[in-house]
């Protein structure tokens, strides 16, 4: 008896750990993970300015029944780490990235929904609603931020009912249909991404960053990139069949390099990009491993794929070379080699702008003590109007004035204005240390023409605890998002991820603005007090002596020695008679 | 009533007394309207106005225009009015500037504005009857002068026109109602309560201070004030009055509040959180002249309570030692020191609020000749005038000064308010004493006349004057 339980705990640890480490074989993987999917995915893509793209994206999946059912509790390649603190806060979807760097969209184009995160931390949860009133939702948010801040050793505690918001407009497309969920967006965009920040993020991977895609992660590199986008993305879908559901992981890695930066050729491979080459084995519990390289827009001969083996798809109209890595056995690195860069180079500067919308923000007239906070909205469209919202989400320290936001119109090249069309503005007013300023406009910027949305605001004086250090810096105050209906007009452009929907929307998010506040002396508290009660205390000698004093007078050398006390009555009586 | 006529009459004894002529105020108050309406509407001083509506020392965030205008514009479609942390004013105004068009809301302040002024003229000229001993005589030349304007006291009284010219003059004054702040308004009800209570009406008096209460909170204070003028006024008891007055004030009150509820929508714990509140704990901490906002920045935290509940509590201890002190006798003097008390003390004071003290001042011109320090005062009215902006720029614009440089003045403003203040009191004081002294003298010289020498002889006051003592 004692034997045989010693035998299983043997073998349900032998398990265990070959399915942690990933030296398993494959046919041992699948027998551990019938339920559990996990597949990772690579692309790359040479950008319009020559820049790198590299995309990682790995999706674990796994079924999922109601909230609090027990099958949600077996485990399998899904983070139980993650997987806990979302079934406990009742989180249906949850968007976490950790950013660095802004997509250029002007340069790099319109990208794939979600590869453009704005700088800085971003956590958008949807929260189920069921049997859960605002109380218990902010409680299940602090404990939901509290968590992801330990798994992820970010400062997202700091996401506090001061600076989350709930938007109306923004993100509505992806409100969740099969329940009713409530979206809880917050934002830190000072907090830096590092290593600290990866690590934990690597950690809940089946393979971890050991083997496969992730393996070619190095940080070093990876935090030089030009832009940098870390991502946890978790949502549930179901079949409307038999309702089955399927928790999805995605975990992303958006990054952009510059190899002109480091060899002053397009030229690029793992090596010269990751300093890694592709040598590390596939990932056993992968069910897929691939490598998606986007060819270029250009002349054959001029560019080299190697190895050049690759089979080809056509993905939104554009070629791209696959491999499966899964059955990859060539530890040779790939390279992509440009024999005559010139086509490249030249199409960096002759390239059309890969957008016909851009979007600028900024701050105009601004001290402080006040200023405005202005976007500029460029529809380059000869032809067709374009429906934008605007989303705007502020520290309750920028106190906003509803009554002075204003859209304007210019035509480009002419310079007399013309009204501004204002679908409508959802406006939250901030309230003193409880929540920020919440403004959404849905506005119609017409076809060639420069569109400015501006509003005044006031900042607030904050106490002397509430600076942060380095006071001086002032505040980063969150990107705009700008939110985009294409209706079918995406230019084409980056096709990229595998099953990428092309969807209709694209967010762009605008430049951050950093705001200084008046900066108190923060060496003074002690001497404010005392000086400030001194003055007042001799204000309060002054008035009491002078009021409370009696005046007497003793006139020497006259007849009468009595103190003259007389009542004013007595004055008007004599007076009168 | 003769002392409206014009400062330069010659006093001729046997002369009736002449009819009341306003033309000196009227000149006054056209003047004094004309110098804002061209600073509020022509354009080439477009650029002082917009210095004006956002300098920290004309407006604060109680007061300021913008906030007013937002709450307009959430009033004017139906939104939530205090949802915000921007509108701090009672819902008392929006209907009325809502059915004015914008253009015409500077001519609206000009007008309170040249009501106080009025409101100033009526409380110095009734103060002549309400307050003799602010007149009593102090010697004998006073004794043979002709009430009037010239010689009182030994001191030169100001005509009403010169008190509203005065007020009307004062850069700061004009400042404040250009910057279009809320606070012109309250001082207008505070004025006008005054005005009723010198009138013996308690009812519209109380009206007018729940105006000025709603808007600033600090105006309550001055409720057993006006009802010891309308006891001067009405000859009632003290004792009958200033439970008069309160209880009218908190019937007021819950008219006001009954209104924004009902009539308004409007939720009333609301209301009263975000004006009243908003006063009383004072949450934004912007810099103004006050002394609130830099002690309460560099607070610890667990000391801030215990502050803010000091500092409020502050400006209400000079209420019982000014009446005690002159309450019965010279009501309206309490009034005009109470202001200064308060335009020094309270959380969100403005230039304004300094503009009604040294309004209310020259009614008390008479005893200007008792001023020990002056100089002393116009020392610092001139330095803080000149430095007040120049510091705030170079903390917030140049950065080339800090917080300390602004707060500084601001200390400095309260130790000159400190010395302007205690020369008011001791000036009164000393011609109280004299009036008393010099009334004393001539009993005494009386009686021992009737003594003496006999009843039907002539009384000579005493060459040598009153005891200066």
């Amino acid at each position: 008896m004692n034997r045989s339980l010693a035998l299983v705990a043997l073998a349900v640890l032998y398990l265990v750990a070959i399915a942690r480490t990933g030296h398993a074989d494959a046919t041992h993987a699948k027998s551990s993970s019938a339920t559990d999917v996990f597949t990772e995915h690579l692309a790359v893509d040479t950008l319009p300015d020559g820049k790198v793209l590299f995309a990682f994206d790995f999706v674990t999946k796994r079924p999922w029944s109601s909230p609090g059912s027990r099958a949600n509790e077996n485990y399998d390649l899904f983070p139980r780490t993650l997987g806990q603190v979302l079934d406990r806060f009742g989180v249906e979807a949850l968007d976490l990235t950790m950013t660095q760097g802004r997509w250029m969209h002007d340069a790099w184009g319109w990208p794939v929904d979600g590869y453009a995160a704005p700088p800085g931390f971003d956590v958008r949860a949807w929260l189920r609603t069921e049997s859960r009133n605002a109380t218990t939702l902010d409680k299940d948010w602090v404990g939901l931020t509290n968590a992801l801040s330990g798994l992820f050793c970010g400062s997202l505690n700091f996401l506090d009912a001061t600076n989350i918001a709930t938007p109306a407009l923004a993100y509505k497309d992806r409100q969740v249909s099969r329940v009713a969920t409530v979206l809880r967006h917050g934002r830190l965009a000072r907090e830096a991404v590092c290593t600290e920040n990866l690590t934990p993020w690597g950690k809940l991977l089946p393979c971890s960053t050991k083997a496969g895609l992730a393996a070619t992660l190095n940080g070093y590199r990876l935090f030089d990139a030009d832009y940098h986008s870390i991502q946890t993305l978790v949502s549930i879908s179901c079949t409307s069949k038999d309702g089955a559901c399927t928790q999805q992981l995605t975990q992303r890695v958006v990054a952009v390099f510059n190899p002109l930066r480091q060899s002053n050729k397009p030229d690029w491979s793992f090596t010269s990009l990751m300093d890694r080459p592709w040598s590390r084995p596939a990932c056993a519990l992968a069910a897929s491993s691939t490598l998606h390289v986007t060819l270029p827009d250009l002349p054959a001969g001029t560019f080299q794929l190697h190895p050049a083996d690759y089979a080809t798809v056509v993905i939104s109209d554009k070629l791209v070379a696959t491999f499966d890595l899964k059955r990859w056995s060539n530890t040779n690195d790939f390279r992509f080699e440009f024999p005559d860069p010139a086509p490249l180079l030249n199409s960096v500067f002759d390239h059309p702008p890969p957008t016909d919308f851009s979007v600028s923000r900024y701050l105009t007239d601004a001290g402080q003590e006040r200023g405005i906070l202005a976007a500029d909205l460029i529809n380059h469209r000869q032809v067709g109007d374009r429906t934008a919202q605007y989303t705007d989400v502020l520290p309750w320290f920028v106190r906003e004035y509803l009554h002075t936001v204003t859209y304007t119109c210019y035509p480009l090249g002419h310079a007399a204005p013309v009204d501004g069309q204002v679908e409508g503005v959802w406006f939250q007013h901030g309230i003193d240390r409880q929540r920020p300023t919440v403004m959404e406009v849905q506005v119609t910027v017409p076809a060639s023409h420069l569109c400015t949305l501006q509003v005044e605001y006031e900042l607030a004086n904050l106490q002397y605890a509430e600076f942060r250090p380095d006071a001086e810096r002032g505040f980063e105050v969150g990107s705009g998002l700008v939110t985009l209906f294409l209706n079918g007009t995406r230019p084409a452009r980056l096709p990229t991820a595998v099953d990428a929907k092309t969807s209709d929307v694209v967010r762009i998010h605008a430049d951050i603005v950093q705001m200084q506040l008046p900066v108190p002396d923060f060496s003074m508290p002690y001497n404010v007090i005392t000086f400030t009660c001194t003055v007042l205390a001799f204000y309060f000698g002054t008035m009491f002596s002078l009021t409370l004093s009696r005046a007497v007078s003793y006139r020497i050398g006259e007849k009468t020695k009595q103190p003259v006390v007389v009542k004013i009555d007595e004055l008007g009586r004599h007076k009168d008679e | 009533m003769s002392e409206c006529g014009p400062a330069h009459a010659a006093p001729v004894p046997s002369s009736p007394p002449r009819p009341p002529t306003y033309r000196r105020l009227a000149a006054a108050l056209t003047l004094g309207a004309a110098v804002r309406l061209v600073l509020q509407y022509v354009p080439a001083v477009a650029a002082l106005r917009t210095a004006a509506q956002s300098s920290i020392l004309t407006t604060t965030p109680l007061t300021r225009w913008s906030r007013l205008q937002e709450a307009l514009y959430l009033y004017d479609r139906g939104l939530p009015l205090y949802d915000n942390a921007l509108v701090h004013q009672p819902p008392l105004l929006l209907p009325l500037l809502s059915v004015i068009p914008a253009s015409m809301h500077p001519l609206l302040l000009t007008i309170v504005d040249t009501a106080v002024a009025a409101g100033l003229a009526t409380l110095a000229r009734r103060q002549r009857e309400l307050e003799p001993a602010a007149h009593a005589p102090i010697d004998a030349d006073d004794d043979h002068a002709e009430p009037g304007p010239k010689i009182q006291g030994g001191g030169v009284a100001w005509t009403p026109a010169a008190v509203a010219l005065a007020y009307l003059l004062n850069p700061l004054s004009i400042l404040s109602c250009v910057a279009m702040d809320a606070g012109v308004i309250e001082r207008g009800a505070m004025i006008a309560a005054a005005v009723f209570a010198s009138g013996g009406d308690s009812i519209w008096a109380s009206g007018a201070i729940t105006v000025a209460f709603q808007m600033g909170f600090y105006p309550v204070a001055l409720a057993p004030i006006l009802a010891l003028i309308q006891r001067r006024a009405t000859q009632l008891s003290a004792f009958g009055v200033i439970p008069a007055v309160i209880i009218s004030i908190l019937m007021w009150n819950i008219i006001f509040y009954t209104f924004y509820t009902n009539v308004m929508e409007l939720d009333g714990m609301a209301v009263l959180k975000a004006t009243t509140g908003f006063v009383l704990s004072v949450p934004d901490l912007q810099p103004n002249l006050g002394i609130f906002w830099y002690l309460l920045t560099e607070v610890f935290d667990h000391f801030r309570g215990f502050f803010v509940m000091v500092f409020q509590l502050h400006p209400f201890v000079y209420l019982a030692p000014i009446i005690m002190r002159f309450g019965r006798e010279t009501p309206i003097f309490c009034l005009t020191v109470y202001t200064g008390v308060l335009a020094t003390l309270k959380a969100y004071p403005t230039v304004g609020d300094y503009a009604l003290w040294l309004g209310l001042l020259p009614i008390y011109a008479n005893t200007w000749k008792y001023f020990r320090y002056p100089f002393i005062t116009a020392n610092v009215a001139v330095y803080c005038a000149f430095l007040f902006p120049i510091m705030h720029a170079l903390w917030t614009r140049f950065a080339s000064g800090n917080a300390n440089f602004f707060y500084a003045l601001t200390l400095v403003l309260v130790l000159g308010a400190t010395v302007l203040q205690a020369d008011c009191l001791h000036a009164m004081h000393v011609r109280l004493h004299h009036a008393h002294a010099y009334a004393v003298d001539k009993m005494h010289a009386e009686v021992e006349e009737s003594e003496e020498v006999g009843a039907d002889q002539v009384v000579e006051g005493p060459g040598n004057g009153g005891g200066r003592g």
